[in-house]
């Protein structure tokens, strides 16, 4: 298949989005997407022939940030979610127990670690399907399954205060 | 199979569950799903639960408004736009000429073997300033030969250190 410019372009927002919730902040977020584009154009005459463009910026995306994080030896940069919040228009009067549920979310996926905050985005936010999910970060199925399960339970805790499961098996004890 | 309450209810692995949420699965399995969550309140909750997260994940997205493109980013675009790749973004030109003048450089330095740091042996008088330091003479003088031979070094005669007064003790004990 082949592919022309403006399909690669128009993953560019998507990509952007994705790695900010990813990175947790809009410099290394846009520091992955302007990477993972150079490479794409570097590597433009084959690019065109793979068989899907948005899969292979995802698994390129996610080999760059890991490669990131082995490098520097950091987990991102953690800011602080109210700055987040202000930035944007969402405070209204009457929208705030919204609020409050993104306010949750935000902090539960900033909690989750890289690899279940990466197959959660992956799959809830950017559409794939675990099998893709699994191609983008190089690892089995059901690896992608397991993290999207302790993910979406550590989400949960944080949204509704509903206990995860590690902490339902201690208490049992 | 499971009881909860008197009634019974279907057991869903959790992967199915989350087939669902995620919109994965084929019209007769999504049939089979949903009237098992119809009969279970908890795996109506917890369905719920997990969409609202997605929801939440794209709403998340749609928040934060990306900054301007960096001028790299910018370019790539402006690239792909023109629809024309990128070069491999190996060293330039100048830069392999110059890695490989230096290492020919250096090669033929060993091969003569030449010590630099030898001024005797190389005929060349390496020093260093310092600002304000009286200048170091030089400790040889390359000496004009025939077409062919090696140069001759010649060393500079060394003034004869000044003879120091005689102390006191020995001018005593004289």
């Amino acid at each position: 298949m082949v592919h022309h410019q403006p399909d690669l372009e128009r993953e560019i927002d998507g990509l952007r989005r994705y790695a900010r919730l990813l990175t947790k902040n809009w410099t290394d977020a846009d520091d992955l997407v302007q990477e993972c584009l150079l490479r794409a154009l570097e590597k433009w005459p084959r690019v065109t022939q793979v068989e899907d463009l948005r899969r292979y910026l995802f698994s390129m995306l996610h080999n760059l940030f890991i490669d990131g994080v082995r490098k520097t030896g950091r987990r991102g940069t953690v800011v602080p979610i109210e700055s987040a919040m202000t930035a944007a228009p969402l405070v209204r009067p009457g929208n705030q127990e919204h609020h409050v549920e993104l306010h949750d979310l935000a902090e539960g996926l900033s909690a989750l670690p890289d690899a279940q905050r990466e197959v959660v985005l992956l799959v809830g936010l950017a559409g794939f399907t675990y099998d893709e999910a699994a191609d983008i970060v190089d690892c089995p199925v059901g690896t992608v399954m397991s993290r999207l399960s302790r993910a979406r339970k550590t989400l949960r805790h944080h949204m509704d205060g509903v206990p995860r499961e590690g902490a339902l098996r201690r208490q049992v004890r | 199979m499971r009881k909860r309450a008197g009634k019974i209810a279907v057991l869903v692995p959790e992967a199915l569950l989350h087939a669902h949420v995620d919109v994965l699965l084929t019209p007769a399995r999504r049939r089979a799903v949903e009237s098992a969550i119809a009969r279970d309140p908890d795996l109506a909750e917890t369905v719920t639960a997990w969409r609202r997260q997605n929801r939440g994940l794209r709403k998340l997205a749609a928040l934060h408004t990306p900054p301007p493109m960096s001028r790299d980013m910018r370019y790539a675009v402006q690239r792909l736009k023109d629809g024309r790749g990128l070069r491999p973004r190996n060293r330039s030109t100048w830069q392999i000429a110059a890695a490989i003048a230096l290492m020919a450089l250096g090669t033929c330095l060993w091969l003569a073997g030449a010590d630099l740091s030898d001024p005797d042996r190389s005929g060349v008088v390496l020093t260093t300033s310092v600002p304000g330091a009286k200048p170091a003479p030089p400790s040889g003088v390359v000496e004009a030969t025939a077409e062919g031979e090696p140069a001759v070094v010649r060393p500079i005669p060394r003034e004869p250190a000044p003879e120091l007064a005689p102390a006191k003790d020995s001018a005593r004990d004289s």
